[in-house]
C-alpha cells in the first residue's frame, strides 16, 4: 500500500507541477473572463454609423408618412430598446437587475452601436420598376449611400375584394447591404404598413398593442415541501449541462494524463526500473489514483468556482446538494472506467501516435455525451434517456443529466446505474491490470484490438 | 510452490533457483528448459551473445516477465514480487524520470525499495558524494551525461543495500574511468555479502569479475561452471610462435611437427593449434626445435574460446528470432 501511495503521489506532483497543467487549469477561468469582458467588445454591434437613403414607390399612397416616422432615429432607438428589454426580462432575477442597469444611459449604444440615420426618398407612385431599380446605382462616392428600394403592392394596405387578403411589398437592395441594416429597414416597413392598415380600419394602434401584449408570467415552482420558489428555466437548462461539462472535464483530465504519462514512462524506459520495485498491479493502481487526485483537484476548483458564481447571484438554492454527491459518484466510476482503458492503451503502445488507433473507439464513445446531452436533458424520461442510463461508460453522463433535470429518475434506476458503473469499473481495472502485466515491456509493432484481447486472455 | 516446499528442497541456501524454466514470445523460444542455481554470496556472470536469452532470464528472475513453465525461487521466495525490497536491479534498458531532480530520483527509488524518506535522502546524498556527483543533486536527470546517468542508476540499484543484486549489462557504454568506479562499487557490494548476478556479452569482463559463469546460446544454457573449473577443464591448445628470422620453409617445418593440428601465418609469426589430447609441455619444445623462436607461448584461454568450443560441440538448435522483449 505504501508503494501505491508513493507512485500515486509522484504521479500527482509530477502532473500538477508542470507548466502545462497550470496553464490548462487556468484556461477555463481565463476563457470565462474573456467571454465576460473581451469577447463582448470584440463581438459588439458597434461600427461606423449606418446612414443612407431608402426609396419608396408607394402605389397605395398610405405608407409613406408612416414609414418616414418609423425610420426616424427616435423610433428606431425605441424599438431596439424594447427588443433588448424583452430578452432581459427572460433572465433570472439577479441577472435581470444587472441587465436593466446596463440598459440605462449610453450603455446600450455602446453595446449595439449608434442608431442608423435613414432618409426616405419618395418616388412617383407610378414610377417604373426598372427606373426604381436604376435608382439603386450609386451616382458617386459623395452622394448619400442608397440602401434599398421598397415597391409597395397596390393591396398592401387595403385588401382586394376578390381575395380579401393583404398584399406585401418588394424590396430591392444593393449587393453590399448588411443584414442588420436590411433588418432595420424591413422592421420599419412592417411597422409602417401595419400602422397604415390599422388607420384604414380605424383601429387605434395603442389599443391593439395593449390587447396583444402579455407580460411573461412570474412562474413559481411548488416544491414537495409545499413551498413555492421562483422558476429559472434558463438556469434549469444550464445546470445539467454544466454538470456534464464538469464530468467530462474531470474524466478526461485524469484519463488523458494517465495515457500520456504511461506512454512517456515507457518511452523513457523507466518502466523496467519501476517494475524492479513494484508489481505491475501496484504501478497501475498508483498511477490511476494519482491521476484521480489530479482530476479531483480540477473538479473541485471548477465546482467551487461555479458555486461561488451561483452564490454571488443568490442562486445557490437552485443546485441540490445531492447533485454534487451524484457528480462525485459518477465522476469516480466514469474516471475509473475510462482511466483504466486509457492506462491500458498507454501501457501497450510505444508513443502517442501509436495510441491513436486504439483510442479511436474510446474517443468515439466519449463524444456521445455531447450529442446526447440535448435529447436527454430536454426529455429525461424518454426511452433513449432511460436506456443510456444503463450503458457504461455513458450511464454516468446520462444519469447526471436526468438527475439535474426537472423530472429526476426513480431511485431504483439511480441505484442500478451506480451498480452498473461500479461493476464496469471493476471489469475495466481487471482488463487494464492484465494488459499492464503483459504489455509494459512490449516494444514493437503497435498492437491492435485483437492483440489487446489476446493479451488479456493470456495474462 | 509453498514456502514450506522451498525449505524442504533446500532452496533457502541458494539465492536463485530455476527449474525447467521456459519462456516463449509467440513462436520464438527465448529460454528453453533452464535449470540454474546461484549460491548465496556468489558473484555470478551470465554471458552469451546478443539474443541468447540473458535479459529474458533476468526479467523472469525479477518477476517482470513470467515463465510459461518451470519453477522459480528468489531469496527463498516463490517469486521476486515477495522479495523486491531485498533485490537491486539495473535493467539493460535504463531509464529515469527526465524532469526529476537527481537526488529526488534516488530518494524516490530508495523509498520504493522500502527505505524511509529520511534514510533514502541521506543514502542518496552519500552515494552521490561517492560517485563524485554531489554537485548534481539538484540537477534534472535530463541534464546529466550518459555516463553520469549510468552511475546514478547503479546507485539506485544498490541504495537500499540489497541481498541480491541483478545487473544487466552494467558496463555497457561506459568510459574506462566510470567503468572502474562501478566495478569497485560492485565488488564492495559483494564483499558486504550481496549475491550478484550480472549479465554481459563481453566475456572478458565476466572472466575478470566473476567467480562463476553461466553461458547462454540461443535460449539454451551451454555452460554453468566456476571460472577456476573452466580453466582446468578447457586446456589451451593454441601456441603463438614468432621466429627468429623469416624463412618460407618454417610453415612446412611446423606442419611436420608432431601434435600440430593446423597452422596459420599471422603478423610476426604463426598461430598453431595443437591436436586434442596433445600435451603443450611436450609440443612446445618440439616446435622450438623445428623453428628457432624469438618468442613462443601458449595462448591464454579466454571465455570466448570456451564459448566457441562449447557451441561447436552443442547440437545446433532450431534458429530462433528474439523478440524485442527478449
Amino acid at each position: 500500500m505504501k508503494k501505491i501511495w508513493l507512485i500515486a503521489s509522484r504521479e500527482f506532483t509530477a502532473t500538477v507541477g508542470t507548466r502545462g497543467f497550470i496553464i490548462g487549469i487556468l484556461m477555463v477561468p481565463l476563457m470565462l473572463a474573456f467571454f465576460g469582458t473581451v469577447a463582448p467588445r470584440l463581438m459588439n454591434q458597434r461600427g461606423p454609423r449606418v446612414s443612407g437613403e431608402v426609396a419608396l414607390v408607394d402605389s397605395t399612397g398610405l405608407v409613406g408618412a408612416k414609414l418616414r416616422k418609423a425610420i426616424a432615429p427616435e423610433s428606431l432607438a425605441a424599438r431596439r430598446l424594447a427588443t433588448v428589454q424583452g430578452a432581459v426580462n427572460q433572465a433570472p432575477g439577479a441577472v435581470r437587475q444587472l441587465g436593466q442597469k446596463s440598459l440605462q444611459g449610453p450603455a446600450l449604444s455602446k453595446l449595439l452601436g449608434e442608431v442608423p440615420a435613414i432618409t426616405l426618398v419618395e418616388m412617383e407612385r407610378t414610377a417604373d420598376l426598372q427606373q426604381a431599380k436604376e435608382w439603386l446605382r450609386q451616382p458617386d462616392a459623395r452622394a448619400p449611400r442608397r440602401l434599398g428600394v421598397i415597391v409597395m403592392h397596390a393591396d398592401a394596405v387595403i385588401p382586394t375584394r376578390e381575395h380579401g387578403a393583404y398584399g406585401t411589398y418588394d424590396f430591392f437592395k444593393p449587393s453590399t447591404l448588411d443584414e442588420r441594416t436590411e433588418g432595420t429597414i424591413k422592421e420599419s416597413v412592417r411597422e409602417a404598413v401595419v400602422g397604415a392598415r390599422l388607420s384604414y380600419e380605424k383601429l387605434d394602434q395603442h389599443d391593439i398593442d395593449a390587447i396583444v401584449r402579455l407580460e411573461p408570467p412570474d412562474t413559481r415552482v411548488v416544491t414537495p415541501q409545499g413551498k413555492d420558489e421562483v422558476a429559472h428555466p434558463v438556469l434549469n437548462r444550464t445546470i445539467p449541462l454544466l454538470l456534464l461539462v464538469f464530468l467530462i472535464m474531470g474524466t478526461y483530465t485524469g484519463a488523458g494524463s494517465l495515457l500520456s504519462t504511461t506512454v512517456e514512462e515507457k518511452f523513457n524506459r523507466v518502466m523496467e526500473v519501476l517494475l524492479s520495485a513494484v508489481s505491475p498491479f501496484e504501478l497501475m493502481v498508483g498511477k490511476i489514483l494519482g491521476q484521480l487526485a489530479v482530476s479531483g483537484l480540477v473538479m473541485a476548483l471548477y465546482v467551487s468556482l461555479g458555486v461561488l458564481v451561483l452564490s454571488s447571484f443568490a442562486l445557490l438554492g437552485l443546485v441540490e446538494p445531492s447533485l454534487l454527491l451524484y457528480l462525485l459518484i459518477f465522476f469516480l466510476t466514469t474516471y475509473l472506467i475510462v482511466g483504466a482503458l486509457m492506462g491500458a492503451v498507454g501501457a501497450a503502445v510505444n508513443d502517442l501516435r501509436d495510441a491513436q488507433n486504439l483510442l479511436l473507439p474510446i474517443n468515439l464513445v466519449m463524444m456521445l455525451p455531447w450529442l446526447l446531452a440535448f435529447p436527454i436533458s430536454s426529455n429525461p424520461d424518454s426511452t433513449l434517456s432511460v436506456v443510456m442510463s444503463f450503458v457504461p461508460p455513458l450511464n454516468g453522463f446520462a444519469m447526471l443529466l436526468r438527475l439535474a433535470s426537472s423530472s429526476p429518475p426513480p431511485a431504483w434506476q439511480v441505484i442500478l446505474s451506480i451498480l452498473i458503473s461500479l461493476a464496469s469499473a471493476l471489469v475495466a481495472l481487471w482488463f487494464a491490470s492484465k494488459i499492464f502485466r503483459i504489455a509494459l515491456l512490449f516494444h514493437g509493432k503497435p498492437p491492435n484490438l485483437a492483440t489487446f484481447i489476446r493479451w488479456a486472455r493470456a495474462a | 510452490m509453498s514456502r514450506g516446499d522451498l525449505f524442504a528442497r533446500g532452496y533457502m541456501e541458494s539465492a536463485i533457483v530455476l527449474k525447467g524454466v521456459r519462456k516463449a514470445f509467440g513462436t520464438t523460444q527465448a529460454v528453453q528448459d533452464l535449470h540454474l542455481t546461484v549460491p548465496r554470496g556468489s558473484l555470478c556472470g551470465v554471458i552469451g551473445p546478443n539474443g541468447a536469452g540473458k535479459t529474458t532470464t533476468l526479467r523472469m528472475i525479477m518477476s517482470i516477465l513470467f515463465p510459461d513453465a518451470g519453477e522459480l525461487s528468489v531469496l527463498g521466495c516463490a517469486s521476486a514480487l515477495e522479495a523486491k525490497e531485498r533485490i537491486g536491479y539495473l535493467p539493460e534498458e535504463r531509464g529515469v524520470y527526465r524532469k526529476m531532480r537527481v537526488g529526488r530520483f534516488l530518494a524516490y527509488m530508495g523509498q520504493l525499495k522500502g527505505l524511509s524518506e529520511q534514510a533514502a535522502t541521506v543514502r542518496a546524498r552519500e552515494f552521490l558524494a561517492r560517485l563524485g556527483l554531489e554537485k548534481n543533486e539538484r540537477s534534472r536527470c535530463e541534464e546529466l551525461s550518459k555516463g553520469m546517468l549510468q552511475k546514478v542508476q547503479f546507485a539506485a540499484a544498490i541504495l537500499h543495500r540489497p541481498d541480491l543484486l541483478i545487473l544487466d549489462e552494467p558496463f555497457s557504454g561506459l568510459d574506462p574511468v566510470s567503468s572502474k568506479v562501478l566495478r569497485e562499487l560492485l565488488l564492495e557490494e559483494h564483499r558486504r555479502g550481496a549475491t550478484i548476478l550480472l549479465s554481459t556479452h563481453v566475456m572478458a569482463q565476466a572472466e575478470e569479475l566473476c567467480q562463476r559463469v553461466v553461458m547462454f546460446n540461443r535460449g539454451h544454457k551451454v555452460l554453468d561452471e566456476a571460472i577456476a573449473t573452466i580453466k582446468r577443464q578447457y586446456v589451451a591448445r593454441t601456441v603463438v610462435l614468432e621466429p627468429l628470422e623469416s624463412n618460407a620453409a618454417h610453415l612446412d617445418a611446423i606442419r611436420a611437427s608432431p601434435g600440430v593440428e593446423s597452422v596459420e601465418p599471422v603478423e610476426d609469426g604463426y598461430q598453431i593449434v595443437l591436436g586434442e589430447g596433445v600435451d603443450p609441455r611436450q609440443a612446445i619444445p618440439r616446435l622450438a626445435a623445428a623453428v628457432p623462436p624469438a618468442r613462443i607461448e601458449l595462448s591464454r584461454l579466454t571465455l570466448e574460446d570456451v564459448f566457441l568450443q562449447r557451441v561447436s560441440q552443442e547440437h545446433e538448435p532450431t534458429p530462433v528470432r528474439q523478440e524485442s522483449a527478449a
